[in-house]
């Protein structure tokens, strides 16, 4: 049901009930099993704001074949994004849910993810400029109560034909019961670029990336650095395009041996306008080659692959 | 009860503590004005969430007819008319009127003719709206409605696969389910985690009910990690609504498995699609990480955490040839604990158990080497176990370090062990070893860690 009772909002409500029989066999009991589902959801959408509500009760015995309904699962979720101005804007998010409904489970699951976060457009007066701050917390009380706190940034820029996009985020994972207490850190950054003459176009690119996990059940720290440089190369009347890539990943960690990935990748896709009767093909070509290097030489190895196929689509 | 009360009115507070007294609790700083229209209507779609510009489709005529409805507000005092124009206010064609200020106006429009309409109310003093509020520019396309969806839906794909944003949000319509800006953020993130994606997809299905269009896909996918090159690939079904709008059909909202804004799959997706063709696809963790994992996983997560159903640790096994009893050490994975073992006769007891420098499945478990982290598809943090292809046979657990071992246990779930380090000491023909390993385990059945 689809109800508009006011400008800008919208509610919106579905129930379902479910009654399936499990023919089990000649000799056991058939198993049968009924269950409800329901949804109503609220969204007022005028700006400068944009309000959800949500909540959905499905049953643990809601058996759907083809539905998108997740069984024995209570829900309530509110989102408010609010536009302070053009540049600027702020979002607000709550994520509730649990299960075990019907006590059937010997451990439920009850889930709690605020989130808050704010995306500021054309900041420094660049034009291109958007920085995206986001602060999630999730927390589950469960068996092993499980505590995260994850801070993202993400900062998109463009000067003059070079795209730049740098994610710097931390993370805080902690579940009870001495099963995991860690920290993460990762922070990447990616130039491209996208060069047009004619029907070709060139699109090099370079990625840095770092990685650091501090384990404190085990008072460990590994670190990982990633490095690679790609050049795309399309012909756009052809319908060909190409990547090569070349990179280096290494890992340094404190309880196993450190290593050192080397790789390269080549990929090639074609799609030719007819294939004998059939319209829609690509042919490609794949190439890999991955180097692994490891304190003990002797774990030490290489592969290389280069695979080759068509795709047809009837 | 307390406490989950406290959760549902917590966000509602908030959300009245930012609004003013005389407006629309989600309109913020917009008043009522005396005359106006409560709401209003062009056949099944809303004028509050399109945009100036309309192009709806043969298909989504009634009859061959538009109808423009709404209702009328005139405050304290009555409304005396409500008036249409559909040539930028040139002429004026008076609507059918109820005494509750409900109005009706239908027309039988030409095929890609391009409709100015306003409406206008005027009270009995003469007092009118503000026209400019109702102002809608609609043309009617000869296009079929699967010609018109199967144009936009080439157009996202072509902008998602070339990675440009502003292209693909042309065709997203501004009343997009999971929040257009909230797209966008997801977006970005998905040109950030991939390279080089491909999309190919057939319309399998496409309804058009309530004011959107209801179409069913069939999706064929492979797009490279910006990280490390490596391709990833999936098929699936998944389903999308459409709107009409300026561009013909706009996104109004999508379900998992996700095609575009994979990375914020919890606020931007809407539903899953529960189909056994989306048993593996594609989907992106917090971290950035791109994964495979089936549909049913997905939607249990109703999230984004990787972490939500998965035990993980880490155990030490040890060996000693001369301990008079408890020479073997084992592991359960449900309690996440280790057993000791006298010998023989003690198996059943443990799922994984470590005798001299080898690892043995016990209680009817099964294992495989899958081989060293980080080779091929094999990645401790983000992988996916076989369901076939295990052995009740041993496998080499020292000087085996980093490799990865599937175990799957007698009630079919899974588990992933990685050795980390090893020792073995023989003295003169006495073995003692000692291994560590992280572990997963999955008592839920999945095979995604």
């Amino acid at each position: 049901m689809n109800y508009r009772p006011i400008p800008g909002l919208n509610i919106y409500s579905e129930f379902s009930h479910s009654s399936n029989t499990k023919d089990s066999s000649d000799t056991t009991a058939n198993i049968d099993k009924s269950g409800n589902a329901f949804k109503i959801r609220a969204i007022g959408n005028k700006n400068p704001s944009r309000v959800l509500l949500e909540y959905e009760r499905i049953s643990p015995d809601f058996i759907t074949l083809a539905g998108s309904a997740t069984p024995d699962r209570e829900k309530f979720k509110s989102t408010w994004r609010y536009k302070i101005n053009k540049k600027v804007t702020t979002h607000l998010g709550f994520l509730w849910y649990r299960d075990n409904l019907d006590g059937q489970l010997a451990a439920g699951k009850n889930v709690y993810r605020p989130s808050i976060g704010i995306t500021y457009k054309k900041a420094f007066g660049r034009k291109h400029n958007v920085v995206d701050l986001t602060y999630k917390f999730d927390k589950t009380n469960t068996t092993n109560d499980i505590t995260n706190h994850i801070i993202d940034l993400s900062i998109n820029d463009r000067f003059g034909k070079v795209y730049n996009t740098t994610n710097i985020s931390y993370y805080k994972y902690k579940t009870d019961g001495v099963v995991q207490d860690s920290h993460e850190f990762r922070a990447n950054t990616e130039f491209s670029g996208r060069i047009k003459k004619d029907d070709y176009v060139l699109k090099p690119s370079l990625r840095l990336g770092t990685w650091s996990n501090k384990n404190e059940l085990t008072s460990s720290l590994d670190k990982y650095y990633e490095a690679s440089v790609g050049l795309g190369f399309d012909i756009a009347k052809y319908k060909i395009s190409s990547k090569i890539k070349v990179g280096e990943n290494r890992a340094n960690r404190d309880l196993s041996d450190d290593s050192k990935k080397l790789f390269a990748s080549l990929n090639i896709y074609y799609r030719p306008k007819k294939f004998f009767s059939f319209k829609r093909t690509m042919i490609y070509a794949r190439a890999f080659y991955n180097d692994f290097t490891y304190t003990t030489n002797n774990k030490d190895f290489r592969e290389n692959s280069v695979i080759v196929g068509i795709k047809i689509r009837f | 009860m307390k406490n989950r009360l406290k959760i549902l009115l917590l966000p509602l507070l908030l959300i009245f503590a930012f609004t003013n007294a005389d407006a629309k609790w989600w309109i913020f700083g917009q008043n009522e004005s005396s005359v106006d229209v409560s709401y209003l209507y062009i056949n099944s779609l809303s004028f509050d969430s399109t945009k100036k510009e309309i192009v709806i489709s043969k298909d989504s005529l009634d009859n061959g007819y538009l109808h423009i409805r709404g209702k009328a507000n005139a405050g304290t005092s009555n409304i005396g008319k409500v008036l249409i124009s559909l040539d930028n206010k040139k002429t004026w064609n008076k609507a059918k009127l109820a005494r509750d200020g409900a109005f009706d106006f239908s027309f039988e429009p030409v095929i890609g003719k391009k409709y100015d309409i306003y409406v206008q109310i005027l009270d009995t003093t003469g007092k009118s709206n503000d026209l400019e509020d109702t102002h809608k520019i609609v043309s009617v396309s000869n296009k079929d409605m699967r010609e018109i969806v199967q144009n936009s839906l080439n157009h996202l794909k072509e902008a998602y696969s070339s990675e440009n944003l502003s292209a693909f949000m042309r065709y997203v319509s501004s009343d997009f389910t999971g929040d257009d800006t909230t797209l966008e953020l997801a977006l970005r993130k998905d040109f950030s985690a991939f390279d080089n994606i491909h999309i190919d997809f057939t319309i399998s299905s496409i309804a058009y009910q309530d004011g959107k269009y209801l179409v069913s896909i069939s999706f064929n996918r492979s797009l490279e990690s910006s990280k490390d090159g490596k391709v990833y690939s999936d098929k699936g079904i998944t389903e999308f609504n459409f709107t009409d709008g300026k561009n013909g059909a706009m996104l109004y909202s999508m379900k998992n498995p996700l095609i575009f804004g994979l990375s914020d799959a919890e606020e931007v997706a809407d539903g899953s699609v529960m189909s056994l063709e989306n048993s593996e696809v594609i989907t992106v963790d917090t971290g950035g990480n791109i994964g495979e994992k089936s549909i049913a996983d997905i939607a249990n997560n109703t999230g984004s955490s990787s972490s939500g159903n998965i035990d993980s640790g880490s155990f030490t096994l040890s060996y000693d040839d001369l301990a008079t009893g408890n020479q073997y050490k084992g592991f359960l994975f449900d309690s996440g604990s280790t057993v000791s073992l006298s010998g023989w006769n003690n198996q059943g007891t443990s799922d994984i158990y470590l005798e001299t420098n080898i690892f043995w499945p016990d209680s009817g478990a099964l294992i495989q080497d899958l081989g060293m982290d980080g080779s091929g598809n094999v990645d401790f943090n983000h992988m996916t176990v076989p369901t076939t292809g295990y052995v009740n046979q041993p496998i080499q657990a020292t000087n085996n370090d980093d490799h990865i071992i599937a175990v799957k246990l007698s009630d079919n779930t899974y588990a992933i062990v990685k050795i980390i380090s090893s020792n073995l000491i023989d003295n003169l023909g006495q073995i003692h070893t000692t291994v560590t390993c992280q572990y997963k385990y999955r008592s839920d059945g999945g095979v995604n860690f």
